[in-house]
């Protein structure tokens, strides 16, 4: 699952290669540690609720709320909720506090019912998620009395939490943010590319968590599929910018040739090109990128983008404003200074005519004999 | 056509070579898209295949809850299968006022259904989740007798018995168990229609047409991903829509472009003693050439890019499930696509022209 | 070389050929048996029948004696390649050099030196390729045609690259018939029909006999992809049937030329093999053939010079030096693309040498054109031979040291074979051992083992099923074969626990390379 939805801007604690140890001990000796500020023992199924795709999340709501940043929007209206549902799940799924839906069992085949006691709404993909209690949670992961999947942690001591871990002799996975991947009496997990192999072939037997795998390598290949779509794009774009840009030059080529014959250097050429066309280029790009977010905003209501059960929301991301408008000036310049390249390699003369001329062809045997 | 004339009007020029590699590009990205997309659907449906699913319940609907399945079609599903009925219901036990979970379970075998518990008709058999609940919610043992309301009915004072003798692991341990007449004499309109059917192997398609069922995926996660990759390929079919349009313009263009350029080469061929009809149809045949030679580059560059985005994404740390099929209908939309765009491209601007130089009197007919 | 290692075959082919020329010489004929183990080979019978036919004339044993003719083998290799320089150069120096890098050049000389199919492959297809492509005489065409149709029983990779080089050079003649107005479509038909069409027959024969080979290559994604590569590679080298333009002022040679590419990508998959393990599941690229980069690199120069002047120049070998690349390249490339697994590594490196021969051509004309330019200056031609034949040597690791260089041990010793001749002669179930040992067991003696001792070992895994074991005491140091996966090292205490536990019956072997013939004695 993308660490996004598995972790936020927590550090995430998972099982590793030894003796199951993300249990109930664990959460309690983690929430009493002073640098942890908030511990959050969670349990992840992934499901359908009504047919669509839904993330349903075992964790202490109050807990689960703090780390995610909510609030509530209908808090809890029995003395015994069973489940809270999201915003987004609620508008995406027509869902209202009060209603009944079924659930099902995410590694294990399981049918369960819950009541819609609540409704709370956060800003980061949680909005789309229904919020369960752990028995149940237990229920739909297959997993035994005082287990969770992961435990979330918030902290600004990270190599405390490291430490802690070690002392605590619990064989755990630790990543988050700018934590390289730790393995805590365990080994590294499975190489990631020969599990891949067996579920691709099917050839091999199932690689150890093969269904958890297989998830994991759903999302990535969504990330394959958009990334490919947008290479491919790119490639495009870059030829029809290489393609106008050449048209336009053609006109000019014999403008370099004088300038060239007058006594305009190669460096002075390429100035003067990059001076020229950066501008333009910038403005350019800067305008198709800007149209292209205004396009997405207006489309964003009636056409939501939901992956994975999370709506993908559009939102004017500076970086990715600039490193589109970037890569579009990269492109037109690099192609500018192509065809420059191009026409400098003629001769003055040669760049005024029409058609270049060329020289015939030489034999090799005459060449290599002299 | 005299050959030297079809000759000059079918060569390729370095311009020419660069229309075709333009729809070559253009084609490319919509083979390569497509090729992708597909192989996404193939690839996760031919893992979760594998893998497998559980038990297979099927529903009218999308929700169990709401699903509501004629029993008197019952008897006309073939195999053996668990019919099961579920409602919401307050139980009121102990003291305490729960909502719960009502079900109640018939077998069928040979069309005939069978109710193994509980026995009494009003019984009402409290599974041990639900026991243990209950006893720790009021700090006493489960009381023999509770009332029920269900339907806007309250009946009293009934039976509680002991959890079933078996449960499927499919089923939670909260939920209370009663036999299907109560729930019909009740209520026959709400309790009468059944929620689910539960079967060990799948059943006929024919029988879930005829009643409309579905599958009720139960292992989540093959649910989950199959239903995500159906909401991802809706947005990627509506891509390669939209890029498929693109690629219709851009051909046009690229054509459009081409035959303007070769105005002059129109007039020669008139000059020559070509009729209209004539210049114009060899301009087509360019064209469609163009167009034809550009799809098959474009399709082969689409075919070998979205292999190697497959092949080494592995190495950039994305190990993925798309496997990828031969793009026959990528292949065929590009073509079609190219090889319509181009010969309306062609067919416009050459006609003007040769008609043009008709009536300029520049060639005496 | 590999004599002085062991007298048995270098590489475990050579037991599998040798087997089954063993059996053609005593049965009196060839055939075919599904349920051998050496059936894949069996479907092959070239290697075999010849050998088999030479082994009974002279007298020879088929498995002691194939050895020996081997060098025969690499001597003759040597021709087409002096041929190819000669004609592309027109001066004999030019022949000699193609001749040295043919010789010399370790990856070649591995494959020469070592009993397979491809040995003889990689004598035949140039001769095929060179009569083909001089198929203007009726008896050159004919000859080239039955070269063809002896490949296909040869072996299948040496039958599809040399099919896909006489396509190259259809393409490449019909094209510049195109441009003259010269096009014929009976020559067209009749160069297709006694070139390309050619792969019908083969395919055919595959289909007949079953061979797995065909089924990876036909499988339909597998063929669309194969066909989307050739189709660019035909666009590709279409405006190559005339030299490149040169403009007045550009030199014969540049640097920047896109002729660099393809050793550049070539020297990108090795690095990128060695950080990461490029194809997974299989072995990376070993330190030993790191070091060798630096005289490849030498090597590869004199390739994109002669390259950059055949084809800016009018010759004689612009096509075959095109067609001779273009296939083996567009088999790497296709395994490349289908996926980074054990078997695209042994697509993409088995397809590696059929390119030596047109390396040998351009390096031969960049040799000499060297040569001319220096001139009288003595002391730098000196420099320039001393180079190229210094470059030369430093790549013969790879033929005489393969566990440094690619990971794979291509030794049988005597003791090992003997071993393994023991084992078969108390009829032994339920063996168990590493991929070589295995696999030669499985050649030679027809004898099935088990393969995964050595990773059972480092796992710590249960022995329970198997009755006997053989190891080698080498597993703790240079470790365990398990071809296309690396090499497994065992823990020498694991090593020694694991004998301590269990029954020697039989060892033999220096002290620190010994083997263990072991009886399991309870399940570990």
């Amino acid at each position: 699952m993308p660490a996004r939805i598995l972790a936020g801007d927590a550090y995430l604690v998972t099982q590793g290669s030894g003796p199951y140890s993300i249990n109930e001990s664990l959460a309690e000796n983690l929430t009493a540690q002073p640098w942890a500020q908030i511990v959050s023992a969670e349990i992840l199924s992934l499901g359908t609720v009504r047919g669509e795709p839904v993330v349903v999340r075992a964790a202490e709501p109050g807990t689960f709320l703090v780390l995610e940043g909510g609030e509530w929007v209908q808090p809890a209206m029995v003395s015994d909720p069973t489940a809270y549902a999201g915003v987004g799940l609620v508008r995406r799924l027509g869902l209202a506090a009060g209603d009944n839906a079924t659930v099902v069992g995410s590694s294990v085949p399981r049918i369960a019912f819950v009541h819609i006691a609540g409704i709370y709404r956060t800003a980061t993909p949680a909005n789309d998620e229904l919020l369960v209690d752990f028995p149940l949670g237990r229920l739909l992961a297959g997993l035994g009395p005082a287990a969770f999947h992961s435990i979330r942690v918030r902290t600004s001591e990270p190599a405390s939490l490291l430490s802690f871990l070690r002392g605590f002799g619990a064989s755990v996975h630790v990543s988050g943010p700018n934590l390289p991947r730790a393995d805590i009496a365990s080994d590294p997990p499975t190489d990631e590319r020969i599990s891949n192999l067996i579920l691709r072939t099917g050839i091999g037997g199932a690689p150890r968590d093969y269904l958890s795998t297989a998830v994991a390598e759903a999302t990535s290949s969504v990330r394959v599929v958009a990334y490919g779509i947008a290479g491919l794009l790119g490639v495009l774009v870059a030829f029809g910018i290489h393609a106008v840009q050449a048209r336009a030059f053609a006109d000019r080529a014999p403008a370099v040739g004088v300038l060239r014959a007058i006594g305009a250097g190669n460096r002075w050429m390429r100035r003067r090109l990059l001076f020229e066309s950066f501008p333009l280029a910038l403005g350019a790009a800067a305008l198709g990128a800007g149209l292209g977010f205004v396009a997405e905003s207006w489309l964003q209501p009636n056409a939501s983008l939901v992956i994975f059960g999370h709506e993908v929301l559009v939102s004017f991301d500076l970086t990715t404003f600039a490193l589109v408008v970037l890569a579009v000036v990269a492109t037109s310049m690099l192609s500018g200074l192509l065809l420059l390249r191009g026409a400098m390699a003629t001769r003055p003369i040669e760049s005024i005519r029409e058609t270049p001329s060329v020289a015939s062809p030489q034999s090799l045997e005459a060449i290599l004999r002299g | 056509m005299a050959r030297p004339v079809l000759r000059l009007a079918t060569r390729f020029t370095r311009r020419t070579r660069a229309t075709a590699w333009a729809i070559a590009f253009a084609c490319m990205v919509l083979v390569g898209a497509m090729s992708l997309a597909d192989g996404l659907a193939d690839g996760i449906g031919s893992v979760t295949n594998r893998i497998g699913s559980g038990p297979a319940v099927y529903l009218q609907g999308n929700e169990l809850l709401s699903s509501a399945i004629d029993s008197a079609t019952l008897s006309n599903v073939t195999g053996d299968f668990v019919a099961m009925r579920a409602h919401v219901a307050i139980l009121e036990i102990n003291g305490l006022t729960l909502s719960v979970f009502v079900v109640a379970l018939e077998s069928y075998h040979g069309g005939i259904g069978t109710i193994v518990f509980p026995e009494g008709p009003r019984n009402v058999s409290l599974d041990v989740g639900l026991r243990e609940q209950i006893e720790a919610e009021s700090g006493m043992p489960v009381a023999t007798s509770g009332n029920v309301s269900l339907f806007g009915l309250h009946l009293t004072d009934l039976p509680i018995v002991a959890p079933p003798p078996t449960r499927p692991d499919l089923f939670p341990d909260n939920w209370a168990y009663v036999r299907p007449d109560l729930l019909i004499a009740m209520n026959a309109t709400q309790g009468g229609p059944v929620q689910a059917i539960l079967a060990d192997a799948p059943l006929d398609p024919a029988v879930l047409a005829s009643l409309r069922l579905t599958r009720l995926e139960t292992l989540g996660a093959i649910g989950f991903v199959r239903g995500s990759i159906a909401e991802v390929q809706s947005s990627l079919k509506l891509l390669a829509l939209v890029i498929a349009v693109v690629i219709g313009l851009l051909v046009y263009a690229a054509m459009s472009l081409e035959v303007h350029a070769r105005a002059r080469e129109i007039a020669t061929l008139r000059s020559l003693g070509a009729s209209p009809a004539t210049v114009a149809g060899v301009y087509e045949a360019q064209a469609f050439v163009l167009a034809l030679a550009g799809a098959i580059l474009g399709s082969a560059l689409g075919i070998v890019a979205a292999h190697a985005v497959v092949s080494f994404a592995p190495v950039l740390g994305l190990p993925n499930l798309v496997i990828l099929s031969p793009p026959i209908v990528a292949v065929g939309l590009a073509l079609l696509l190219s090889l319509v765009a181009a010969g309306l491209a062609g067919l416009v601007p050459s006609r003007r022209a040769a008609v043009l130089v008709r009536t300029k009197g520049a060639v005496p007919s | 070389m590999p004599l002085t290692f062991s007298p048995l075959p270098f590489g475990i082919d050579g037991f599998a050929l040798s087997r089954i020329s063993s059996d053609i010489a005593a049965r009196g004929g060839w055939r075919i048996e599904p349920a051998d183990l050496n059936s894949y080979n069996q479907k092959l019978p070239g290697f075999s029948l010849l050998w088999s036919a030479v082994a009974t004339l002279g007298g020879l044993s088929p498995l002691a004696h194939v050895q020996l003719v081997m060098p025969l083998l690499a001597s003759l290799a040597v021709m087409p390649a002096y041929l190819f320089g000669v004609k592309a150069t027109g001066r004999r120096l030019g022949g000699l050099v193609a001749g040295l890098f043919i010789v010399f050049f370790g990856s070649f000389l591995l494959l020469t030196s070592t009993p397979s199919k491809e040995s003889i492959g990689l004598l035949i297809f140039p001769l095929a390729v060179l009569l083909f492509f001089e198929r203007g005489d009726p008896r050159k065409r004919a000859l080239s045609v039955v070269l063809l149709l002896f490949l296909a029983f040869l072996h299948p990779l040496t039958t599809l690259l040399t099919l896909g080089m006489t396509s190259a050079l259809v393409v490449l003649a019909q094209r510049r018939a195109i441009a003259r107005g010269r096009f014929s479509l009976r020559s067209f038909a009749l160069d297709v029909a006694t070139g390309p069409a050619l792969a019908i027959p083969a395919w055919v024969y595959y289909t007949a006999v079953d061979l797995p080979f065909l089924a990876h290559l036909l499988a339909a994604d597998a063929l669309v992809l194969f066909l989307g590569i050739v189709i660019l590679l035909t666009a590709l080298i279409v405006p190559m049937a005339r030299p490149a333009r040169l403009r007045i002022g550009q030199r014969f040679v540049s640097p920047v030329a896109r002729g660099i590419l393809v050793p550049a990508i070539g020297v990108l998959v090795v690095l990128g093999n060695a950080r990461g393990g490029l194809f997974a599941g299989a072995v990376g690229t070993q330190s030993g053939l790191l070091q060798l980069l630096p005289a490849i690199g030498v090597l590869a120069a004199f390739a994109v010079v002669g390259y950059q002047l055949v084809r800016r120049t009018t010759n004689r070998t612009n096509d075959l030096v095109v067609s001779m690349l273009v296939a083996p390249v567009a088999l790497i490339v296709f395994g490349l693309l289908r996926g980074l697994d054990p078997e695209s590594l042994l697509i993409v490196y088995r397809s590696v040498d059929f390119l030596d021969y047109a390396f040998a051509m351009v390096i031969g004309v960049a040799f000499v054109a060297a040569w001319k330019w220096l001139g009288p200056w003595r002391p730098a031609k000196a420099v320039l031979v001393a180079g190229f034949v210094g470059a030369l040597l430093a790549t013969t690791p790879m033929a005489w040291n393969t566990p440094a260089v690619f990971g794979v041990e291509n030794v049988t010793t005597p003791q090992e074979f003997r071993a393994l001749a023991v084992l078969v002669s108390f009829g032994a179930h339920n063996v168990t051992t590493d991929q070589r040992l295995a696999d030669v067991g499985a050649m030679w003696f027809s004898y099935t083992a088990d393969s995964s001792l050595p990773l059972k070992l480092r796992d710590n895994e249960s022995l329970g099923g198997f009755q006997y074991a053989l190891a080698l005491e080498r597993w703790t140091t240079v470790g365990a074969q398990e071809h296309p996966a690396p090499t497994v090292v065992v823990s020498a205490v694991v090593f020694e626990n694991f004998l301590a536990e269990n029954r020697i019956v039989y060892a033999a072997g220096p002290a620190g390379d010994r083997i263990f013939l072991v009886q399991l004695l309870s399940p570990t």
